[in-house]
């Protein structure tokens, strides 16, 4: 009998560690709870030395089939040291926790990227949200301007054009589909040189 | 050299069959011998245990359970392992052949998924800075087969004892590709330096793999087979301490220090402060445990016992060694 309670007494515990820690109902945490930046733009700062600029999509309205209405974008900025600080500091002002997992572009300004973004490079590798696949974007105008001037008119959702954009590479040849990992690695070897898609302002 | 080394390995081990180190150890310089080299071998099992243990739960805290705490990601692999120490050695040997596929099939998967952003300029300079720093200074890199420890515990455990040197050729070749596959992908995929500071760079890897539009992010897919496999590797390694602590003290029943060790383990597991301290383990000072423990005490043991036999059989002819009386 006492042999049989130490059993269920062990089945019970770790049960209930499982529960308490793998089903998240204490700290609720779903896609609704989770702001998705789907471009990220890098300026020279006024007040900091970067600033950076978000925009949102609505988490319903990212799947593919979702509605055949323009998906609502919001575009946000923050100024910091680095963007850690800049994403924290954005998080006190959303409502909703930033979250970077669909991240497709990453823009930079003229200005910025002739200080260098090697160390804004190496941050965004290390982020396990951001991934290898986003697509770099060396803005002839301030990144903030270019990504407000994203209003895809053959398109619904802005992630899907961002995701779309730099594959016309496969058949105009005027531009380059240079991801994340791609440029990094070229940024740290000795044989190849970095490249990024150079974009101006666009209105469709 | 791998080869060369397992291959002394077997040879050292003919003599002995059906014998482990402790055994072996016992046959050499009796029980004082056979206490120290089990407990230095306990002692190993429970530091690579801890440290892979609470490396790799910090690990997955950073990519998937950021809000959870590492104690209790460390807890569900302990449950994991004991459970398994507890259904035996066969058990996990068999789920060990079954994993083994899937990990072997994950690598080659990453390694030619990840062709199209591979920079095959990243393996030069071949010989890498000079003989000197690869073939002498590089030496130590022979840790990396510090699974070289489980051969020494294999004899006893296989049907066939004609069968070992087999099993440890086939081993070491099958442990070698994956490390090949594994350096090569990361070799070509990331600069060195990247590679080095990486907690995960395989994983890294897995990230980069894309099909279209359709096919993206197969990491998570990736880990899953990663836990599982982490999970069988501590599973044989816990089941070697216990079976070396059974031996040295002679017990019957498992159930008593299989929770003992597993409560030492998460124990020894918490005591790194940061990742700065588990990386420093894990690449230094592993590095020389298996240097001293795994090649040079264990082998020279081997050697000496070798001799000894060789001794004895010259004396009286046949030499028997009884394991009931070791």
């Amino acid at each position: 009998m006492i042999k049989h309670l130490y059993k269920y007494i062990v089945i019970v515990i770790i049960a209930t560690l499982f529960y308490s820690t793998f089903v998240g109902a204490h700290s609720v945490q779903s896609v609704d709870d989770l702001a998705y930046a789907v471009a990220i733009g890098f300026d020279v700062g006024e007040n900091d030395r970067i600033k950076v600029t978000f925009q949102f999509t609505m988490p319903n309205s990212t799947g593919e089939g979702a509605s055949s209405e323009v998906a609502p974008i919001v575009v946000d900025h923050s100024e910091a040291a680095c963007i850690e600080s800049a994403v924290n500091l954005m998080n006190t002002f959303v409502s909703k926790e930033i979250n970077l997992s669909h991240c497709k572009v990453i823009v930079f300004s003229e200005e910025f990227a002739k200080q260098g973004i090697s160390k804004e490079i190496y941050s965004l590798m290390n982020k396990v949200q951001v991934r290898p696949d986003s697509n770099i974007i060396i803005s002839t105008s301030t990144a903030e301007e270019y990504i407000k001037s994203v209003k895809p008119s053959l398109e619904n959702l802005v992630a899907k054009f961002y995701e779309i954009l730099p594959r016309s590479s496969e058949y105009t040849g005027f531009t380059a589909d240079i991801k994340l990992g791609e440029f990094f690695s070229k940024l740290e070897s000795k044989s190849e040189e970095a490249i990024a898609i150079l974009r101006q302002p666009c209105f469709f | 050299m791998q080869f060369g080394i397992v291959y002394l390995i077997s040879k050292l081990l003919g003599k002995f069959p059906r014998l482990d180190i402790v055994d072996i150890s016992n046959f050499l310089g009796g029980k004082w011998l056979k206490f120290t080299i089990g407990i230095l071998f306990i002692l190993y099992f429970i530091f690579t245990i801890s440290i892979l243990l609470r490396s790799f739960s910090e690990g997955l805290k950073i990519i998937f359970f950021p809000r959870t705490s590492v104690p209790v990601i460390m807890l569900l692999f302990l449950i994991a392992i004991v459970i398994s120490s507890k259904l035996g050695f066969q058990a996990i040997s068999r789920s060990n052949l079954f994993i083994i596929g899937f990990v072997l099939f994950t690598l080659f998967f990453i390694f030619f998924a990840n062709i199209q952003n591979f920079t095959f300029q990243g393996m030069l300079p071949l010989l890498g800075e000079g003989v000197q720093s690869t073939f002498f200074a590089g030496l130590s890199n022979l840790f990396a087969f510090g699974g070289i420890s489980y051969l020494y515990f294999l004899s006893p455990y296989l049907k066939d004892e004609k069968s070992y040197r087999k099993v440890a050729l086939i081993s070491t070749g099958m442990s070698g590709i994956c490390l090949l596959i594994s350096v090569a992908t990361l070799l070509f995929l990331s600069p060195t330096t990247i590679i080095q500071e990486e907690i995960f760079p395989i994983y890294l890897a897995s990230r980069y793999i894309e099909f279209g539009r359709f096919f993206q992010r197969l990491d998570a897919v990736f880990l899953l087979i990663w836990i599982i496999s982490i999970t069988s590797f501590l599973s044989i390694s816990f089941c070697f301490t216990t079976k070396i602590f059974q031996k040295l003290f002679r017990l019957q029943y498992s159930k008593w220090y299989i929770s003992l060790f597993s409560i030492i383990i998460f124990g020894v597991g918490l005591l790194p402060k940061d990742m700065y301290q588990i990386i420093f383990l894990e690449n230094t000072v592993y590095q020389y445990i298996i240097l001293i423990l795994v090649l040079a005490i264990s082998l020279s043991l081997l050697v000496f016992a070798n001799i000894k036999y060789n001794k004895l059989e010259k004396k009286k002819g046949v030499v028997s060694i009884d394991k009931a009386s070791l």
